[in-house]
């Protein structure tokens, strides 16, 4: 492992202006879970660390107007624990639960997960049926990303350099919504997800209005409009064809690969048994 | 037979050191004014090294030397024929030690005053090599036109199974009455094709050592190895001195599973050390533990078996084509081993089996617990449970009829050395346990079952394998024992050259020596682990250390009470304990009498998988095995637990893949061991002690017999659940969704 000059800055000042520097490659750290084992390979060769667990309202979570507020900071295992986040928002704690395993989740985050931007990953499809905000700080102030935008490729992300992101704003979903997420992986501790499975659903005045997003079936996570649209047009719960349908319309959006943990063709038959086991999980609960 | 000692549960004596963190593993060792190396390795899987510029990795401060091939003073070495170079590369007199042959050979260490600098010297080596064509299949490296891996090796009389015709590496085969007209009078037959995988060791402790020059001037390397005396010879043989020059010891040693019979940093840690005087370290990463050293042989079968309606197995015709890899490593012996465990403990009149093994630039095959018997049981027992099936007939039932008892004779024409009881009463009480019932129909099996898009179903499996080193080699181990004191004992030393690899070794010999001596255990103190101070006790391996070491305890116990009371102070003894003789089997009808000691085992598996998603949950295993006499049970049940989770691994979530020679798999983000997660949720541990005539207090070998009937166990139970048979594995989710929607 390369050595590289580590900081834990208090102020966002100081953190943005190490995080700017020009000619240096600096990084952002919160858990280290992804960080580390790429700095071990030199796969990642920093020059500056920046710490930026000591920043202000990284470390919250808690309720405002618009629905609630996650710092980026907080780990798996506090969101997956919080009461808050299950009482209205239990489709996050499901995804932050899956996460790798004990261990980890003590240190993962959840502003490093999405920072990683690892079209795997296990919080995204649930910040996805969300339509969670993304808070970032940087040299021109302040911004705010839809999650849809975030996401641009595997590894690849709308932040700039010298930007941090401060926390996530999970408005507050309509009445009555439930959501469920599924995942598979090759081995029940520790692995990455071969295919995750997001779906929130809520009642509307005619029906219900749903939203799906899929992880590790396409270069980013994705919400799949279609297959939500056939949903909630459904007059009342979607039957059997209604939810066929549905799926076959996901698996149509995804774009799986083939690599070491599964094929494109076992990923495309999972997503069809995670989201029916999905849809059925929130049919219950509706 | 119970003692004051033997057949006691005492806790194991390094427990307290392991848990708090004071044992020291090769990895925290170090000496004074030590040095540390850093390998290249070939990293392509075949390729003739043209060219090695060292000047520019010399120049990186702190670098002091570099050693490529020509510094290596006998290029060679390997355990069972030396087609390996030490260092690959030119400037060697050995033919063909100019290529590198898979992605873990050497090619060149950088030794230097720091890591850092070590590693910073690898990189800066140039090196050109011209690339060759990659075998990767073991059937492909068999075509005829094939372009041969290695230069001819000539055979040698000691192994000859060893064949070297063009990559045909071992040739094993037995001939026995006639399958063909058994075919035509059978009732039923089965036939499929197999692919068995290999599988990575996943030690916790990866390949790590020291080098140094010793009082006496020898060149000692303080690593973890299975055989500190075979190193010893083979470390000799590559730097072309006397072994008196020599010396190997042993620190703790994390896990070794076979893993650890071959050499890793052995030979090129002493070379170093032995040119530049000075203390040598090297610790592997991870990585490079996985792609440099061996793995269980994966291997490409077909079988054809038959049976009559009255339940009889009455022809089996085998063809295995295993992948030896890059150099012989045991091959040879494994092969030995899938050969005689292939048609299983059952009677057949007409058996015709064929094992080859061929080279190919995959990582070599070699040792693995188990050491060719999970191969050679997983084709057994699934046509075992197969033939069953197509008879109509319940799968024990059917065993039972076909059961070797003692007298029947083998394949191989003699009978088990002893009653082979084990056999049955271990197949009984291993389906009991899971829920077969017997009844005036005869045995009726647990039904299967499941909510929702679960299934349940069971699986029976059957096993044995020999114990000790065999087919002719006259196995043997020495001991000796130091009895100190005056009118009593005060102190009894024991040496043994017996590995601790964490299966309890030092613990068992001194219940062995108190035993045999009469007094206490905290009397009995154990110098181990250095060839310096111990005659040769063979390797840790084969399931043999307890049989044989305890052998060799009770011959030196009972010279050193002798000499005691002569009133020698102290009374010394050494004893060497030769096991019963072996024959070679003939290499063309496989007829010999290979082996002196067996042990008996079977697994009994419950299994839940997901209809809509194929996932795998092993949820019972019930594992009886017969281990004669347990010398230790709470160490016994700790062998038993640990061989059937790491099975549960192979047959499920492990996978080690390579592609054109390269290892895709080469970290545990990638190569699955089970977690705690994955785990059966129980582990039934039932020790059956019929006493084994010539062990020491009737205790046989047991080390590999719980981990040899897993997977064919758990493939049955999965049959029982899904109506498929996948016929190769690991058996993960995919391969079951696919198997599943398999019209
Ligand atoms: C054994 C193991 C198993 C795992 N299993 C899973 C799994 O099952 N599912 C899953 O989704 N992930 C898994 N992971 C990946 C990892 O734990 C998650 O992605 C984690 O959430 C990353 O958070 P972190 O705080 O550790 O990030 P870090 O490693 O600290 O950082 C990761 C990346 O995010 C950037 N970053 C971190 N915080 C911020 C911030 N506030 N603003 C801007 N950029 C930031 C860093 O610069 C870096 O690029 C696993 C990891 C391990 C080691």
């Amino acid at each position: 492992m390369r050595p590289f000059d580590y900081y834990k800055p208090k102020d966002f000042q100081e953190a943005i202006a190490l995080l700017s520097q020009e000619g240096k490659k600096t990084f952002p750290v919160a858990g280290a879970t992804d960080l580390i084992p790429m700095a071990r390979d030199e796969r990642w060769l920093p020059d500056i660390v920046v710490d930026i667990k000591a920043l202000p309202g990284l470390r919250e979570l808690k309720l405002i107007d618009e629905g609630l507020y996650v710092g980026a900071a907080m780990t798996m295992n506090e969101i997956a624990a919080s009461p808050l986040v299950k009482s209205t928002w239990d489709v996050l704690a499901q995804g932050a639960s899956s996460v790798g395993h004990n261990q980890v989740r003590n240190r993962a985050t959840v502003g490093g997960n999405i920072a990683t931007s690892s079209p795997a990953a296990d919080t995204p499809p649930s910040l996805l049926v969300l339509e969670a905000i993304v808070v970032v700080r940087g040299p021109e102030g302040e911004r705010r990303i839809p999650i849809t935008e975030f996401f641009l490729g595997p590894r690849r992300n709308a932040l700039k350099k010298g930007e941090i992101i401060v926390g996530l704003i999970l408005p507050t979903p309509p009445e009555g919504a439930v959501g469920s997420y599924h995942r598979i992986s090759r081995r029940h501790g520790a692995d990455l997800a071969i295919v995750g499975v997001a779906v929130l659903a809520y009642p509307k005045a005619e029906g219900f209005g749903w939203r799906v997003a899929l992880g590790a079936v396409a270069p980013t996570p994705i919400r799949v409009p279609q297959a939500e649209a056939t949903l909630s047009a459904a007059p009342g719960k979607p039957d059997e064809a209604v939810i066929s349908q549905a799926i076959q319309e996901a698996v149509a959006a995804s774009r799986p690969i083939d690599d070491i943990r599964a094929t494109a063709k076992y990923r495309r038959e999972m997503i069809a048994t995670l989201m029916r086991k999905a849809i059925e999980d929130v049919l219950e609960k509706l | 037979m119970k003692g004051n000692y033997v057949g006691q549960p005492l806790p194991r004596i390094d427990a307290r050191e392991k848990v708090t963190g004071e044992a020291r593993y090769p990895q925290d060792l170090n000496m004074e004014g030590q040095l540390y190396m850093k390998l290249r390795f070939a990293e392509r899987p075949h390729a003739r090294v043209l060219s090695i510029e060292t000047a520019e990795a010399l120049a990186v401060p702190g670098v002091v030397a570099v050693f490529t091939a020509a510094d290596v003073p006998v290029n060679e070495y390997g355990l069972q024929y030396p087609d390996q170079p030490v260092l690959c590369g030119p400037g060697s007199d050995r033919p063909g030690a100019d290529i590198v042959r898979f992605v873990g050979d050497q090619i060149a260490a950088v030794v230097a005053e720091t890591e850092a600098a070590a590693e910073e010297g690898v990189k800066r080596l140039k090196i050109t090599f011209e690339d060759l064509p990659v075998i990767d299949d073991p059937r492909e490296a068999l075509e005829p036109e094939a372009p041969h891996l290695h230069p001819p090796h000539a055979p040698i009389a000691i192994h000859p199974e060893l064949v070297f015709e063009g990559n045909l590496v071992s040739r094993h085969r037995i001939r026995r009455g006639d399958v063909e007209a058994a075919f035509a009078q059978a009732d039923v037959i089965v036939e499929a094709d197999y692919e068995i995988p290999g599988q990575e060791h996943a030690y916790l402790q990866p390949e790590a050592g020291l080098a140094f020059l010793d009082e006496e001037g020898r060149v000692a390397v303080l690593a973890g190895g299975q055989w500190a005396h075979e190193e010893r010879h083979q470390v000799a043989h590559a730097l072309g001195l006397p072994e008196e020059q020599v010396r190997i010891l042993y620190s703790t040693i994390g896990g070794a599973f076979g893993g650890r019979e071959d050499i890793s940093v052995q030979i090129v840690l002493a070379l170093a050390a032995w040119k530049l005087k000075r203390p040598v370290k090297i610790v592997w990463s991870r990585e490079e533990s996985i792609f440099g050293h061996h793995k269980r042989h994966r291997a490409f079968v077909h079988a054809k078996w038959a049976a009559t309606k009255d339940g009889r197995l009455i022809a089996a015709e085998t063809k295995v084509i295993a992948d030896a890899g890059a150099y012989v490593y045991t091959t040879n012996k494994v092969m030995g081993n899938l050969l005689l465990t292939v048609n299983g403990p059952y009677r057949i009149p007409n058996v015709k089996t064929d094992v080859l093994a061929a080279y190919t630039n995959n990582i070599p095959g070699g040792a693995f617990r188990g050491f060719g018997a999970p191969q050679g049981n997983f084709i057994a027992e699934t046509q075992v449970n197969k033939l069953a099936e197509a008879l109509g007939m319940d799968p024990v039932e059917f065993r039972l009829r076909n059961l070797v008892h003692g007298g029947d004779p083998m394949p191989w024409g003699r009978p088990l050395p002893d009653d082979a009881r084990g056999i049955e009463e271990t197949l009984i009480k291993a389906a009991e346990a899971i829920g077969w019932k017997r009844s005036e129909q005869g045995w009726i099996a647990p039904p299967g079952g499941g909510e929702g898009s679960k299934r349940r179903g069971f699986g029976i499996a059957a096993g044995f394998k020999n114990v000790g080193f065999s087919f002719g080699y006259q196995e043997n181990a020495w001991a000796a024992i130091e009895l100190h004191g005056e009118a009593e004992i005060e102190e009894a030393i024991v040496y043994a050259a017996s590995a601790e690899v964490g299966q309890g070794t030092r613990t068992v010999i001194r219940q062995m020596a108190a035993e045999a001596l009469a007094v206490p255990i905290e009397k009995v103190r154990l110098e181990a682990m250095d060839t310096a101070i111990t005659g040769s006790s063979g390797s840790v391996s084969a399931s043999r250390m307890t049989f044989m070491i305890g052998n060799a305890i009770r011959g030196a116990a009972a010279a050193a009470l002798e000499k005691w009371r002569a009133e020698e102070r102290p009374a010394r003894a050494e004893y060497v304990y030769l096991a019963p003789k072996t024959t070679p089997i003939d290499p063309q009808t496989g007829y010999g009498d290979p082996n002196f000691s067996y042990g008996y085992v079977a697994i009994a598996a419950e299994v839940e998988t997901d209809l809509v998603s194929g996932e795998v949950h092993v949820r019972r295993i019930v594992c009886a095995n017969d281990v004669g006499q347990a010398i230790n049970p709470r160490l016994v049940s700790g062998q038993i637990e640990g061989g059937v989770v790491q099975a549960v691994g192979w047959a499920t979530t492990e996978h080690f893949i390579q592609k054109g020679g390269r290892p895709l798999t080469t970290t545990y983000s990638t190569y699955l061991i089970p977690t705690v997660a994955d785990i059966p949720d129980e582990v039934e541990v039932i020790i059956v002690e019929n006493e084994e005539p010539n062990g020491p207090w009737g205790a046989r070998g047991m080390g590999e017999m719980p981990f040899i009937p897993v997977a064919p166990a758990i493939h049955h139970a999965l049959r029982q659940a899904t109506g498929r048979w996948f016929d190769a594995f690991p058996f993960n989710a995919e391969r079951i969704l696919r198997g599943l929607r398999k019209a």
